[in-house]
């Protein structure tokens, strides 16, 4: 006995230790927020989850200065751009000082004649030349004498300023000093692009310290404050919540669950030893999950606060049935088949969510059923080697509190509780299939992105369409065909605006066709001389025109290298994508996306986008695509919830060699798991799919108590005891999961209190209709 | 006698003309003189005549008109000849209207283009603060006939004009010079026998 002892020890301390290096080498945390998004099966859905993980919009950081006079704003605003700018961390940044910088001006200027949709050889003869003279002339003498002149002696047709007009962001925020600034004029708003995507977080934490330490510098006075939002610092910010949350809400409830252990047992050493089964089980579970994929998501982690209270009562369920005198291993016996059905069926219930299609569920998941097993095994086969009975005094003046009245009230009671539920959840939304209700960012973050979102005048993009083709110039010759279409929808009121890929990069052969409309040079300068009769421009004002026109004639087409390192190139990133296939490897195909702005009159565009009679065209409103995508999500995981009730079933019938015996212990707990809903539904936080997992816990935890009273009841004797049990093991859940309700993290404080309520109810169920006399 | 007294005429001349050469750091006309001589002005409408050289063109552009100003912050530029055309700024609103449509633009997001209309508004209002935010001031002459020289510091505005000078009687502009860096200028010529209100 004290050899097994000691030899499980050194095995245990040499295994944790192992485990603790193999953490220190190799264990890598991952706060990617998408983890807990659902990877897409169509086409559109991959779309959707490409925008979120990688696309452009993740890399965009919004930035608000905010609490001091205008002018200073302005002169921060102007500074910290300037900082950012130099950064290798920012592939752009702009305040609005100019909405196209010097490169972006030149590179429209180069490539002109490939870029405008006016160039035909029309353009190029005596009247229109003689029209487009007569309108630089009075440009002149007007108001915008300035700009005009600017272009004068080398774009005499105006190309520059059409494609201009036709390319530069149409909404933008009001200015003041020449910089972007919010509508009531309080905040100073700035626009940067992160070299590293949203999900890097180290590459995003470093792009956050340059904007701080830039604020920091450019800060003359005390009071000015800084606001910033992107996926990116979402996630640098989630991950820090995470971090202080697991470790604020792990500590009190272990502090909570101390105290109650304590009370109960009064030996420090024995309530330490209570703890090793969740503490070996979370290593073990963590060890596998990293394994198994890679990584572990931050709130896997927090997660392990969840583990520690379900794996904690596994001891308890043990201990507090010794009888007076009982070794530990005597009453392992006895309570022993028990035990076994609670480890397993509650393992069970956690095998659905490993086929969970987010990554992050599938982790917690596999945490949680590695993380049970190991404790469940450890408190069997472990526990009893390692605990001498004399150490536990378990008080026997526990008593049954009140006389247990009899079935036909219990009837009464638990059919009057379900008549109250039902009423109250009557008539209100079951499910919430709204993917923003899954996000793990605390509410006010959230709404911070949506203020600055606002503010800049870029509201979350709603509607898109999507037009597919096998090559690049494809999808390019489309979107060209979709013009007329679209400005067909803005002429008729449904959309005020539109992004087309194909304004900024047109395709190689329409590029090809403008570049053979431009007239030979003695051609086009005696149409310039004819149409410059009798107009004052002094003669050879013109010559760089022509000398231009003619460079054109044999320049290459504008493709996406010859952008790079402008901001239209991120532009023409963001409309032009790759297809990216199931597996999320890069697949043939091409697509555009064309955001549609100011959609009034869905409805008309997609009429409008059926007459454009393109089959590869097609129109999304992504809350509509993310809601079906949620609701596909959320019916799997009912199916997977309802295989995992059917494994715990077979477990329990195998165990208790009886169907009708397993179907009297599931009843009150499927009871309690459907009171549980309705009660959430009732205070108006409709289902999600964490929720779904959250019941998933409930299940397993009320079968540990349908089976401990079920027990008890067929063993008379151990009824005060067993009702001592359930307090203990209740009280530690409820600390457990009663601490995760307080989390800012939605998904940590979801699945808390829907585990809370429904260890309430599963307790309620379980004393009310479990016989309390065996038939047999 | 004759020459005497002659020479007690010279005498007494010189030495007003030292006192008078002695005298500037009390007497000269500075900013805020003219300033506060401006400021006196609620609203004027007078005619002018604008000449614009422009490289690009065998013959200047010469444009005539009526300008408006109406404290604290509105003005007008209406062209009537060659092409009509009218600019009417309110507050931070400017509205273009000429045959090919009308144009509205906000002045805050035009930071070259608040620089300009800063340099005559500002002037018309008599508001040092906001002249001193675009350029760097010089003032010369006397109330009844000065200068005030105005070199953009914005640099929207620096990059295509090199400097702007107002001259006036009083508190009348009579003269907006705009020499721009390529070499163009446009000198606007306020009509004599129209006068500030």
């Amino acid at each position: 006995m004290t050899a097994a002892r000691y030899w499980t020890m050194a095995g245990w301390v040499v295994l944790m230790a192992a485990a603790g290096s193999w953490f220190a080498m190799a264990l890598k945390v991952d706060s990617n927020f998408s983890a807990f998004l659902p990877t897409g099966q169509s086409q559109t859905q991959r779309i959707f989850s490409q925008e979120m993980r990688d696309g452009v919009t993740s890399r965009l950081l919004l930035i608000e200065l905010a609490n001091a006079d205008p002018g200073s704003l302005a002169a921060m605003s102007k500074a910290m751009a300037r900082a950012l700018a130099q950064s290798p961390e920012f592939r752009y940044v702009t305040n609005g000082e100019s909405a196209f910088g010097g490169a972006e001006l030149a590179l429209i200027e180069r490539y002109r004649y490939q870029l405008s949709d006016r160039v035909d050889a029309a353009h190029f003869e005596v009247a229109q030349l003689r029209a487009a003279l007569e309108e630089r002339l009075e440009g002149l003498s007007g108001g915008g004498g300035a700009l005009e002149k600017r272009w004068l002696a080398n774009d005499p047709t105006g190309e520059t300023l059409h494609v201009l007009a036709r390319i530069a962001p149409q909404m933008q925020p009001r200015r003041f000093d020449g910089v972007w600034f919010a509508r009531d004029g309080n905040a100073a708003l700035l626009v940067a692009q992160t070299q590293s995507p949203g999900w890097d977080f180290e590459g995003q934490k470093r792009a956050i310290a340059v904007v701080e330490r830039a604020f920091g510098a450019a800060r003359h006075e005390g009071g000015a404050r800084l606001r910033y939002s992107s996926p990116g610092a979402m996630s640098v910010a989630s991950r820090t919540l995470i971090a202080t949350d697991a470790t604020r809400l792990s500590i009190a409830s272990i502090v909570l669950i101390l105290g109650i252990l304590l009370w109960v047992y009064r030996s420090v050493p024995v309530v330490l030893l209570c703890f090793l089964p969740a503490v070996t089980g979370l290593v073990a579970g963590i060890v596998v999950v990293s394994a198994w994929f890679g990584t572990v998501h931050g709130i896997t982690l927090g997660f392990g606060a969840t583990l520690l209270g379900e794996a904690v009562d596994y001891p308890s369920f043990l201990l507090t049935q010794l009888r007076s005198g009982e070794s530990v291993s005597e009453a392992r016996t006895r309570v022993g088949p028990t035990l076994r059905m609670a480890v397993l069926t509650t393992a069970c219930g956690s095998v659905a969510l490993l086929f969970a299609d987010f990554p992050g569920l599938a982790q917690l998941g596999m945490l949680t059923m590695v993380g049970i097993l190991i404790a469940g095994a450890m408190t069997y086969w472990v526990l009893p080697l390692w605990i001498p009975a004399a150490m536990v005094r378990v008080p026997e003046r526990v008593k049954a509190p009140m006389q247990v009245p009899s079935a036909k009230w219990r009837w009464c009671a638990a059919t009057a509780l379900v008549f109250v539920v039902a009423g109250l959840s009557w008539n209100r939304p079951w499910f919430d299939d709204d993917v923003a209700s899954l996000n793990p960012l605390p509410a006010a973050l959230k709404d911070q992105d949506r203020e600055l979102r606002d503010a800049l005048g870029a509201p979350d993009v709603r509607y898109l369409l999507v037009v597919n083709g096998p090559t690049r110039e494809d999808v390019l010759r489309r979107s060209e065909e979709m013009r007329p279409g679209l400005q067909g929808l803005v002429a008729g009121g449904a959309i005020r605006g539109f992004d087309l890929i194909s304004d900024l990069l047109p395709s190689e052969s329409t590029q090809a066709i403008r570049l053979a409309a431009l007239p030979a040079g003695p051609r086009l300068r005696a149409n310039l001389d004819e149409a410059q009769t009798g107009l004052p421009f002094r003669p050879h004002t013109f010559d760089p025109f022509l000398a231009d026109v003619e460079a054109a004639r044999n320049a290459p087409p504008l493709s996406l290298s010859s952008m790079a390192g402008t901001a239209l190139a991120f532009r023409a990133e963001s409309l032009l994508r790759r297809d990216v296939g199931v597996d999320g490897t890069q697949a043939d195909g091409w697509y555009a996306v064309i955001p549609l702005r100011g959609v009034t009159d869905p409805a008309a565009v997609a009429r409008g986008v059926a007459a454009m009679g393109d089959a590869q065209v097609r129109w999304i409103d992504l809350r509509a695509e993310s809601s079906a995508m949620m609701t596909t999500f959320r019916q799997r995981a009912m199916l997977y919830s309802g295989l995992g009730a059917l494994l715990i079933f077979g477990v329990l019938a195998h165990g208790l060699r009886s169907l009708t015996r397993a179907v009297h212990l599931m009843l009150p707990v499927l009871l309690a798991i459907a009171l549980t809903a309705g009660t959430l539904v009732a205070v108006g936080s409709p289902l999600t799919v964490l929720h779904l997992v959250a019941l998933l816990l409930v299940l397993g935890v009320g079968i540990n108590y349908a089976l401990f009273i079920a027990r008890a009841a067929a063993a008379r004797e151990d009824a005060a005891r067993t009702l001592r049990t359930l307090a203990v093991v209740s009280g530690t859940t409820l600390c457990a999961f009663g601490m995760l309700a307080w989390s800012r993290m939605a998904v940590l404080q979801v699945i808390g209190s829907t585990v809370c309520i429904g260890v309430a109810f599963s307790l309620i169920c379980c004393v009310l209709l479990i016989r309390t006399r065996d038939p047999a | 006698m004759s020459s005497n007294a002659e020479l007690t005429w010279s005498r007494r001349l010189s030495l007003v003309v030292a006192l008078i050469a002695m005298a500037p750091a009390a007497g000269a006309f500075d900013m805020a003189e003219l300033m506060a001589l401006m400021a006196r002005v609620e609203r004027s409408r007078v005619a002018f005549e604008e000449t614009k050289q422009v490289a690009a063109l065998t013959a200047p552009i010469v444009r005539r008109g009526t300008l408006r100003y109406d404290r604290p912050d509105h003005l007008e530029m209406r062209v009537e000849t060659p092409y009509f055309e009218r600019m009417d700024i309110n507050g931070n609103a400017l509205t273009i209207e000429s045959k090919r449509g009308i144009r509205q633009v906000d002045l805050a997001s035009a930071p070259g283009l608040s620089a300009w209309v800063a340099a005559i508004r500002a002037t018309l209002a008599g508001d040092q603060p906001t002249l001193a935010r675009h350029f760097a001031i010089e003032v010369g002459g006397q109330a009844t006939r000065w200068t005030l020289s105005l070199i953009p510091t914005d640099p929207a505005l620096s990059q295509v004009v090199s400097r702007i000078a107002i001259d006036g009687i009083e508190a009348q502009i009579t003269r907006i010079e705009v020499d721009e860096r390529m070499g163009d200028s446009t000198v606007l010529i306020v009509q004599t026998g129209t006068r500030a209100k």
